[in-house]
């Protein structure tokens, strides 16, 4: 992981493809024109480096998205990408950012600080993108902020499904390995008979369509030992798009949506646990991209006028 | 720190009973299992809670087992199971693993509801 952009050695191979293909015109390049140059010039396979591109393009995987994909690069709802070459790819703004900083000397981008790491099986959890950015400039003119202040300011972790989280986060916070629970985001909404829940975000890493087929698997078959919740009428999975996630739990018109919530939240994997960890934690974390950033913070600047 | 997830009541001990739940559901279907790792130490003296279930299976029983998986969504041949000796599967109740045995672990049984598990001794 660099200290310039918090990327790891991978993650910058494939920028560097997808620079080297797409070029500067700004158009999108084939990918499997980007992964032929990644086997040949970067020594790195398509089966590594297919899930890569789709990761650092994907905003249901990451909050800073370093890659323009077009075509289908797959969904938060699990639905497969196409094949290599019918999809195309080129650098981000952002992704553009990230490279000038490893190699034209712009200011460091704090971008790992923002995507974490969880995303590709690492333990840092997202944050939340203006927070963070915001954190780290508040660091930049005041280094003597107390570590509980910044625990406040950065707020909970934030997941780019949408999901929320619960657990140790102030041993998380504090840099011990913590275990965290991330569940759906759960609202509700007036449709016939009554009112029902609508799940809109999801845990990071789970498929939408797994939760879909869980739900009604647990809850609407009658062969199960434990009885399913009272009152649940249909499991509807009307997840569109690439973010627009959206599981209905139609309700009957008499059904307690409390007891029905907490049976759906113990459903896996509506909620799943997860070990996260600031090495060193937030604190020093957040300090040390201050202090680098304090050296010359035009690549923290490029970034908020990115995201904000 | 403060946040609507906070304040909101805990999530884990929503998903503390799964495995346990789990393990009924394989049992009442005929899965002839027992309990260890995690969950067996839950179940007997409250321990850590467990983030999956773990259980112990002999190679005969492996069929019934793969069947009564099959009747909640999983789906696995008894082949697959008998060539690996060690699975880890999903299901609506959470992770399982399953570990292929020459003979199951001592064990007691634990009475949950109408079911009867057998969970291994420590």
């Amino acid at each position: 992981m660099t200290d310039r952009t918090g990327l790891g050695p991978l993650e910058l191979a494939v920028l560097r493809s997808v620079s080297a293909t797409a070029g500067s015109s700004g158009r999108h390049c084939r990918t499997t024109k980007t992964l032929e140059y990644l086997e040949s010039v970067e020594s790195i396979g398509p089966a590594y480096g297919l899930p890569v591109l789709q990761d650092l393009g994907s905003a249901w995987r990451v909050h800073l998205p370093l890659l323009d994909l077009r075509g289908n690069w797959g969904s938060v709802a699990g639905d497969p990408m196409a094949g290599p070459q019918y999809t195309e790819v080129r650098l981000s703004p952002i992704g553009e950012l990230a490279l000038a900083c490893e190699q034209d000397g712009v200011g460091p981008v704090p971008i790992g600080l923002v995507n974490g790491s969880l995303y590709r099986g690492g333990q840092a959890p997202p944050l939340d993108v203006a927070r963070a950015l915001r954190t780290v400039g508040a660091l930049i003119e005041d280094d003597l902020i107390p570590h509980g202040d910044l625990d406040s300011l950065i707020g909970l972790p934030s997941l780019p499904t949408g999901g929320t989280v619960q657990g140790d986060l102030e041993g998380l916070y504090a840099g011990r390995c913590s275990l965290l629970l991330q569940s759906c985001r759960i609202t509700r909404e007036q449709i016939p008979p009554g009112e029902s829940l609508v799940i809109t975000g999801t845990p990071l890493g789970v498929a939408v369509n797994k939760i879909g087929s869980n739900l009604g698997e647990k809850g609407l078959n009658p062969l199960h030992n434990l009885p399913g919740p009272l009152g649940l009428l249909d499991v509807r999975d009307e997840t569109f798009g690439l973010t627009g996630t959206r599981i209905v739990l139609l309700a009957a018109a008499n059904a307690d949506l409390d007891a029905l919530e907490r049976w759906v939240r113990g459903v896996w994997p509506v909620t799943i646990e997860t070990s996260c960890r600031f090495r060193g934690g937030i604190g020093e974390v957040l300090r040390r991209w201050a202090s680098d950033c304090r050296v010359d913070r035009s690549g923290l600047d490029k970034l908020v006028a990115l995201t904000s | 720190m403060s946040g609507d997830e906070i304040l909101s009541g805990s999530w884990a001990s929503l998903v503390a009973g799964r495995s346990t739940a789990l393990a009924v559901e394989l049992v009442h279907r005929g899965a002839q299992v027992v309990v260890v790792g995690g969950t067996a130490r839950w179940l007997a003296d409250g321990s850590r809670r467990p983030r999956d279930l773990d259980v112990a299976v002999v190679e005969q029983e492996v069929p019934t087992l793969v069947s009564a998986l099959a009747q909640i969504g999983v789906h696995i041949s008894a082949a697959t199971v008998l060539r690996c000796r060690q699975v880890g599967l999903t299901s609506a109740w959470g992770p399982i693993d399953i570990f292929v045995q020459e003979a199951l672990p001592p064990a007691g049984v634990i009475k949950v509801g109408e079911c009867e598990l057998a969970v291994a001794h420590d």
